[in-house]
């Protein structure tokens, strides 16, 4: 890709950071309206300036009316330099990165829009924004990183003000403890993902992804060793880059909630609900993901890890959403709900769909930050109430969250022609036409599409308890104030509600848009109407031309080949999966429609008792960490270690060289004990044993 | 001019304990103008030490030398000068100093004179250590650190203060009676007939009596290091002296003494006998990590709230001690930049502790909770050190432990050794895991202390920083960022010399030194992935753009672009490292 400089380019980041400054620091004292204006037109100049910056990315990356793609970097100073090692502080934009700060800033907008109604009762309104802007900044430094540190500066900027949101109550103790299950958690996997970066160094010498993208096409074989007396000594290349690629997922698992780093997920719902939806399900979380396709062509170099990705993406998209069968709290519904939803991405991503994956990022971006505001709305009207089971029949009194709500439920569950709809089912047939994968194609494919069934499940449970009936289930106090919220809180809805309908259409799976380009008469777009795989082709095509990868992206050819011979087997597949969405809406109709079924009271005593607890209790996973890591850790830090300090290694070096000294004290103090004729007889023995030695 | 710049270490070196002896004569009920005299006096050495920074060159070698004779029938001299290492440990001491006598302003209520001038008689013996080039005046410094520490723990400090002055004492002084055994014996073999740092580095590695027993002597040398450091298992004076120690002491000890135990090392101890320290090496990396994870372990369960800064002390110098110990040019650069770090933090951190413990009289964590409702500036600014020190980006920490870990994971000094060419790597991994511990165990305290129901009755009425306190913590949070944001400039200052000094010991430990790279300086610094000139866009032409947003992508009827692509696949002008075929 051709690379242009463009000097506004920090002009995106800006705002949101002098935003951050303005309210951090005189929030207190500014009125709420004001503080509302700095965070929002922070916001609005932000999604402004990267939409101009996109429409000229679009502009220079077009060729003959070809779109080749581009990068515009900005380059503002030399961060640190340590011998051959060095860090540019470089923004970049590249296709990827467009799609990204799209996301970022006007999901952000709409939420922080959102936000200003939501926090209208809370005292710490300013607070709230100031750390909302820092994450937008945050995030957009991660985005817009070109070097991989740069990416990792903002990967912790997100963790921190996800942190500081999560506890942002911090008065309440589980809240604070939350945020910091968080930070922890996230730190194990950032682990992981510094120790992937020092492999990248150790086998190519820089952290530049740009650079990195160049050394990598320049590989001519995998087998090479790496150079004796140097570190990772005598390792094939390949196992180099899978391990470092592995490493890497294992700072993804942390930032995604993938299985086993999933667990501070449900819990960081703790913090406002805006919040859980724009960092915990719309932006931050997808960083993962984001971070695999920027890596991608040293992913497509490691079948082994792909496999892996692909494998706990897959289990995690089909283990978390058993989870949500059980929750009762409409915010951790949710919140599996977007674990699972994110293990759809890494699926997508392991089979080398990478373009699929960020496709799916972007309408659950719409569809999950919908379904989170409108809970936002549902427990704001309900003045804190957060259990579905206390809820029923809102349609009533919050016809407009209702009706929102139902868009992105449609959209979540696959209904045709909805945007999850076009990107999961994107994904699931790539899980199984993928070639990376070999023979696992079908137990991934497999994976997802029960996932699909247990999504529209759970989805449909959490729409009729909330939604439908008659609201017997609502307490009378609650009752008297249910409201529909303001209008600064539906029309980020509406707009997110709409979007989760047709915002798939700019990634029209191929067998639907070449029938309608062919009707249309149009043949010459090997494309058909999927827009964001032309837009993001050009950023995989190092990986998917590599020599050494297998062929892992569906490029022109590749979809060519597919309207082909797969196509019966895809119409199958897309079929099968939508039959199955509606099958979970079936089931959940028979069982939750218009109030929950009175047999449902017997499933803790059926056969199904043990599924039914396990999903409640979360499968007893943070109960199984607890034992096995925390404490143990606690208690030989605790008891071992602090006995071993205080005893074994105080005592050993305050006990026993005085002893010695004492000892040695003793023996020669009692020479010179003022006994004189001791001392006559000593000057006697040493006189003869002198005289002894020199004689001889 | 010029005869102030020619003689500024030693006006540096000895103003404070000028001024010091100034204040022998102020009347010991001023405590309030003898505060603030000592305070003056210390802001003054401050400014003169900025003096330093325009002049000095980004280049090896020592900069404002001064030689004198000192003794000439044994050959010692009185030699001084700085370079990359030692420039910012003397500017963090000038710093830390002002900075810990103001906040014991209201701390230190009896023999205030006395405190002051201890303080400052302290100074100069740091500032001695720093810039001293000659060995036996190191030495000399080195141990007249010791004798006002000893008072300051032993007088000002809490209930276990004597016992803590005299194990702090036996313990340094015992390592460091080691090491003038080693400074005279070799001294006697070399017959340099001289003490002179300079002269030594070049005689001393080659001498085939110091060849011979080098590892006794570099044990030596390194043993009185290590317990300044200090590194496990030679770290338990250290707890206790900070926790028992008025908060200047703590400030002081973290902020400044604890660095002379690095500082000999990279100055001292590797120079001399680099043979004996790549033996080394192995053994005082795993020392260095297994410091990292035992002290971070520790800090976990303690609970009071210095101790746990105390311990979390050793993990961090663990670090400093794994880049040293790893030879290699980034783990080194980022072990001295770590230093710095760990001094603006953990004094910062011992600091805010004596804030607490002011207003409650108790440093307890148990008897806190929920406080940052009543403090939230304290919170604040507590919360942006903590997360200094645990290697935010951003903050200073990280670039310290990220270069540390990466050069320990692409050393190539263990090859040599027993532990293989994969030592580093193991080595990075380990101490990584103390990142994930150090989060654990500063954030889970602040969670304890801060958040959380107010439950503490007697915590209702706790004040939030004052004017002075503001003042205070002002420039430490704002270093911290700074030192975060733009380590260049620093990085840039010390390269040379760390490279110096490296270059020094790889090529005396048999090791391929390092390549002969110029110094970095700021504007080669920059790798740029475009050579070529690019064309800019300019934001009006960004504007404009808006108003043809929809046919931006059709030729027809479309201005050319104002750009030209540059050349995207040119190579790095840096020899870049690159090991994969």
């Amino acid at each position: 890709m051709p690379v242009f400089q463009l000097d506004s380019l920090h002009l995106i980041l800006l705002f949101p950071f002098l935003g951050f400054l303005v309210n951090g620091i005189f929030g207190k004292f500014l009125g709420r309206r004001f503080v509302n204006f700095v965070a929002v037109s922070a916001m609005v100049l932000s999604a402004w300036q990267s939409t101009l910056t996109v429409f000229q990315l679009w502009r220079v990356g077009s060729r003959d009316g070809h779109w080749v793609g581009a990068r515009l970097v900005q380059n503002l100073y030399n961060w640190f330099t340590a011998g051959s090692f060095s860090v540019d502080v470089t923004l970049m934009v590249d296709p990827l990165t467009a799609v990204m700060i799209m996301v970022v800033t006007w999901v952000g907008l709409l939420i922080h829009i959102y936000s200003t109604g939501y926090m209208e009762h809370d005292d710490g309104f300013w607070r709230y924004f100031a750390y909302l802007n820092l994450f937008i900044f945050s995030m957009l430094i991660l985005v817009m990183g070109k070097s991989l540190v740069l990416m990792f500066v903002g990967w912790e900027g997100v963790g921190l003000c996800s942190y500081l949101l999560i506890g942002f109550w911090f008065e309440d103790a589980a809240k604070a403890a939350a945020g910091l299950k968080a930070f922890v958690v996230n730190r194990v996997g950032d682990f992981g993902f510094i120790l992937g970066m020092f492999t990248l160094v150790v086998l190519f010498g820089t952290l530049d992804s740009v650079e990195l993208e160049q050394k990598v096409a320049a590989l001519k074989s995998l087998d090479t060793l790496l150079p004796m007396g140097g570190p990772l000594a005598g390792m094939a290349v390949g196992t180099a880059i899978t391990m470092a690629v592995l490493l890497m997922f294992v700072g993804a698992t942390g930032k995604s909630a993938q299985i086993p780093l999933y667990i501070w997920l449900p819990d960081a719902m703790a913090g406002p609900t805006p919040v859980s939806a724009l960092i915990h399900a719309a932006t931050m979380v997808t960083a993962g993901v984001y971070m695999l396709s920027r890596v991608n062509f040293l992913v497509v170099l490691s079948p082994t890890a792909m496999l892996v990705i692909a494998l706990v993406g897959g289990c995690t998209a089909l283990f978390a959403a058993t989870i949500g069968f059980a929750q009762t709290d409409i915010k951790k519904v949710l919140a599996y709900s977007t674990v699972s939803q994110l293990g759809y991405m890494f699926l997508g991503a392991g089979v080398g769909a990478f373009v699929a994956s960020i496709f799916h990022l972007v309408t659950h971006a719409f569809f999950k930050a919908c379904l989170f505001l409108g809970s936002g709305s549902v427990i704001h009207g309900m003045g804190g109430e957060q259990d579905i089971r206390k809820m029923g029949g809102l349609r009533k009194y919050m016809p407009r969250t209702r009706d929102t709500f139902l868009m992105a439920t449609l959209a979540i569950m696959g209904f045709p022609l909805t945007a999850g709809f076009m990107s999961k089912d994107e994904i699931l047939w790539w899980a199984y036409a993928s070639p990376a994968v070999g023979s696992w194609n079908v137990v991934l494919w497999l994976m997802g599409f029960i996932g699909a069934g247990c999504t529209s499940f759970y989805m449909w449970r959490c729409y009729f308890m909330t939604f439908s009936g008659d609201g017997r289930r609502i307490d009378h106090h609650a009752k008297e104030h249910v409201h529909e919220s303001p209008s600064a809180m539906t029309a980020p809805l509406w707009i997110l509600g709409v979007l989760s309908l047709v915002g798939g259409f700019f990634g029209v799976p191929a067998l639907l848009g070449e029938p309608v380009a062919k009707m249309l008469g149009q043949h010459g777009n090997a494309y058909h109407g999927n827009f964001i795989l032309n837009w993001l082709e050009p950023v995989y095509a190092v990986g998917s031309t590599h020599p050494l990868a297998r062929s892992m992206f569906a490029g022109p050819g590749e979809l060519a080949a597919r309207a082909g011979a797969g196509h019966t087997m895809e119409w199958v597949l897309m079929i099968a999966s939508v039959l199955v969405g509606l099958g979970g809406w079936w089931l959940a109709s028979r069982m939750y429609f218009p109030e929950p079924s009175p047999a449902l009271a017997n499933i803790p005593k059926g056969g199904l008792a043990f599924i039914y607890r396990g999903a409640l209790n979360k499968w007893w996973i943070d109960e199984l960490y607890n034992a096995v890591i925390i404490q143990p850790v606690k208690w030989v830090s605790d008891r071992v270690l602090r006995a071993i300090d205080a005893f074994v290694v105080d005592g050993l070096l305050t006990v026993v060289p005085p002893a010695v000294v004492k000892l040695t004290g003793s023996v020669v103090a009692r020479v010179q004990n003022g006994d004189m004729q001791r001392y006559v007889a000593l000057i006697v023995l040493g006189v003869c044993l002198a005289l002894m030695y020199v004689v001889r | 001019m010029d005869y102030i710049m020619g003689h500024l270490l030693t006006l540096l070196v000895f103003a404070p304990a000028l001024g010091a002896l100034g204040l022998f004569y102020f009347p010991d009920r001023e405590k309030g103008a003898t505060k603030a005299a000592g305070l003056t006096i210390s802001l003054a050495v401050f400014a003169v030490s900025l003096m330093l920074i325009p002049t000095f060159k980004s280049e090896a070698g020592y900069q404002f030398v001064q030689k004198e004779v000192w003794i000439p029938s044994i050959g010692a001299s009185y030699h001084l000068g700085i370079d990359g290492i030692s420039l910012f440990l003397v500017l963090l001491t000038t710093f830390i100093t002002p900075v810990a006598l103001l906040g014991s302003f209201t701390s230190i209520q009896v023999r205030v004179r006395e405190f002051v001038i201890l303080v400052l008689f302290l100074e100069t013996a740091m500032l001695g250590a720093l810039v001293a080039l000659d060995v036996l005046l190191f030495y000399f410094f080195w141990e007249a650190m010791l004798i006002p520490m000893y008072f300051l723990i032993g007088i000002w400090g809490y209930d276990l203060r004597v016992k803590a002055a005299i194990k702090f004492f036996i313990y340094t002084l015992v390592g460091s009676l080691l090491m003038l055994v080693a400074i005279i014996w070799i001294w006697q073999v070399t017959g340099a007939k001289s003490f002179d740092l300079v002269e030594w580095t070049r005689v001393v590695p080659g001498n085939p009596m110091v060849r011979k027993y080098g590892l006794w002597l570099f044990g030596a040398f390194a043993l009185a290091f290590a317990i300044k450091v200090p590194m496990v298992p030679f770290h338990t004076w250290l707890p206790l002296a900070h926790v028992q120690a008025p908060t200047a002491g703590s400030v002081v000890l973290a902020g400044v003494l604890l660095k002379m135990g690095t500082y000999g090392f990279i100055r001292f101890a590797m120079p001399l006998f680099p043979e004996a320290a790549l033996k080394f090496a192995p053994g005082l990396a795993m020392l260095a990590v297994v410091g990292v994870i035992y002290g971070a372990l520790l800090s976990m369960v303690q609970k009071d709230i210095k101790s746990l800064v105390a311990y979390s002390s050793i993990s961090h110098l663990g670090f400093c001690m794994l880049g040293l110990a790893c030879m290699d040019e980034k783990a080194v650069l980022g072990s001295v930049y770590q230093g710095l770090n760990h001094g603006v933090s953990t004094g910062a951190l011992f600091l805010l502790v004596g804030t607490l413990y002011e207003r409650r009289h108790t440093r307890e964590i148990s008897e806190y909770g929920g406080i940052a409702a009543k403090v939230p500036l304290y919170t604040i600014v507590f919360l942006i050190i903590t997360l200094s020190s645990i290697g935010l980006p951003g903050l200073n920490g990280f670039i310290g432990e990220f270069l540390i870990l990466m050069g320990t994971f692409t050393s190539d000094a263990f090859a040599k050794t027993y532990v293989g060419a994969n030592g580093g790597v193991w080595f990075a991994t380990l101490a990584a895991s103390g990142v994930i511990l150090a989060a654990i165990y500063l954030l889970w305290m602040v969670k304890r202390v801060f958040f959380g129901p107010l439950r503490n009755p007697a915590n209702q009425d706790i004040e939030d920083l004052n004017v002075r306190e503001r003042v205070l913590y002002a420039p430490l949070v704002a270093l911290v960022i700074v030192m975060g944001v733009f380590p260049g400039w620093f990085l840039t200052r010390m390269a040379p010399s760390v490279n110096q000094v490296l270059s020094q010991v790889r090529v005396g430990a048999g090791l391929s030194a390092l390549a002969a790279l110029p110094a970095p300086a700021p504007d080669m610094a920059q790798v740029a992935p475009v050579q070529a000139p690019a064309r800019v866009l300019p934001q009006a032409d960004l504007d404009n753009l808006g108003k043809r947003l929809m046919d931006a992508r059709l030729p027809p009827g479309m201005p050319p672009l104002p750009l030209r692509p540059m050349q995207g696949n040119t190579p790095p002008q840096h020899p870049a490292p690159s090991r994969a075929p």
